[in-house]
């Protein structure tokens, strides 16, 4: 019985951690983008204290959407890495070499994700409102945008690594 | 170029959901609170300068969804087919586009037009959680072509793939 369960639980909590995962990031980076973008175009008729009115209290509940955003990010993330550690390292010898692997883009990936969450909260999680939000937001957003594309090279090196896995050995391996 | 295009519509894909999905979290959660600082004529002013520039993110928002869409499902062909079944895969690629065809019809009737529609806001919400099950249907799907070997669908780890074989 506990043997039925155990790959049942396993594919339904890694399915919805990868759910939590893009959920968390689409609030993260559509809500930058929101803010930086659409906010200042929207508000750009109303007085100079109007404008930063506005800015400010939607930075106020906004802030609380990025505190919980990130910290799904980061444990659906530790998850994920929890998960795929094995294969990582199975890849890495495969190709025998760190940088040719997936690591070193997923290593780029969380690196650059974490100072993007960094400058986020630098932003939006203060008492008072910084000079140049607008400006910083703009930096948080090439991060975070930098930081999804790297994801996707991690996906793709694996997908190559697997190929190549299966032209050699003609077994399929997990992606 | 393959790997190149790979990547980039994988990516291209992903970026439009972040607009949209934190577009419409912010349309109707955040922006309602921030303008509560505003007199009501001046409210309203700003809510629909708002949503006309929301109108020039989601418009092309919904092309780079159908491109990158295509291009990623002629990529991933032949893995839906070794899903085994492989109605699984068929019926969660067709539920993923279904809803999506339904986010988008409902996206381009509430931003038609000057005004937004009577029922806007209850819309809204509707739309934030199909775009959440459009989502979850993605993600069961990339979960069962990855992993679609009977030798490691019903294992965590298989010890073959944790040695290297």
């Amino acid at each position: 019985m506990l043997m039925e369960i155990l790959p049942f639980l396993f594919n339904v909590a890694f399915t919805v951690n990868r759910w939590v995962h893009l959920v968390a990031c689409t609030l993260l980076v559509g809500g930058v983008l929101f803010f930086e973008f659409v906010v200042p175009l929207a508000t750009a008729d109303l007085k100079p204290e109007q404008q930063l009115a506005v800015f400010g209290r939607a930075r106020w509940v906004f802030r609380n959407v990025v505190w919980l955003s990130i910290w799904a990010l980061v444990l659906s993330g530790s998850i994920s890495l929890w998960r795929t550690w094995t294969l990582y390292a199975a890849d890495e010898k495969m190709v025998g070499s760190f940088l040719l692997g997936p690591r070193a883009w997923v290593f780029s990936h969380v690196a650059l994700s974490l100072i993007g969450f960094i400058l986020l909260l630098r932003v939006t999680a203060t008492h008072r409102l910084r000079n140049h939000p607008v400006g910083w937001l703009r930096a948080v957003l090439v991060i975070l945008l930098v930081s999804m594309f790297l994801a996707s090279v991690v996906r793709e090196v694996r997908l190559r690594i697997s190929e190549f896995h299966q032209e050699e050995n003609g077994v399929l391996r997990e992606s | 170029m393959s790997e190149f295009l790979g990547i980039l519509f994988r990516w291209l894909h992903i970026i439009p959901a972040c607009l949209s999905i934190g577009g419409v979290f912010f349309m109707r959660i955040i922006l309602p609170v921030g303008l509560t600082v505003l007199p009501p004529d001046q409210h309203k002013a700003v809510f629909l300068r708002c949503r006309r520039v929301f109108k020039f993110v989601i418009h092309p928002s919904i092309l780079l969804f159908v491109i990158s869409g295509v291009y990623n499902y002629i990529g991933n062909r032949e893995a839906y087919h070794r899903v085994n079944p492989v109605a699984v895969s068929h019926a969660l690629f067709g539920i993923h586009v279904l809803l999506a065809i339904i986010v988008f019809t409902i996206s381009l009737i509430l931003l038609a037009g000057k005004e937004p529609p009577v029922m806007h806001k209850q819309w809204m919400v509707v739309n934030l959680a199909l775009l959440m099950f459009v989502v979850a249907t993605a993600s069961t799907l990339k979960w069962v072509r990855d992993h679609a070997s009977p030798v490691i669908f019903n294992h965590p780890v298989s010890p073959a793939l944790q040695s290297g074989q």
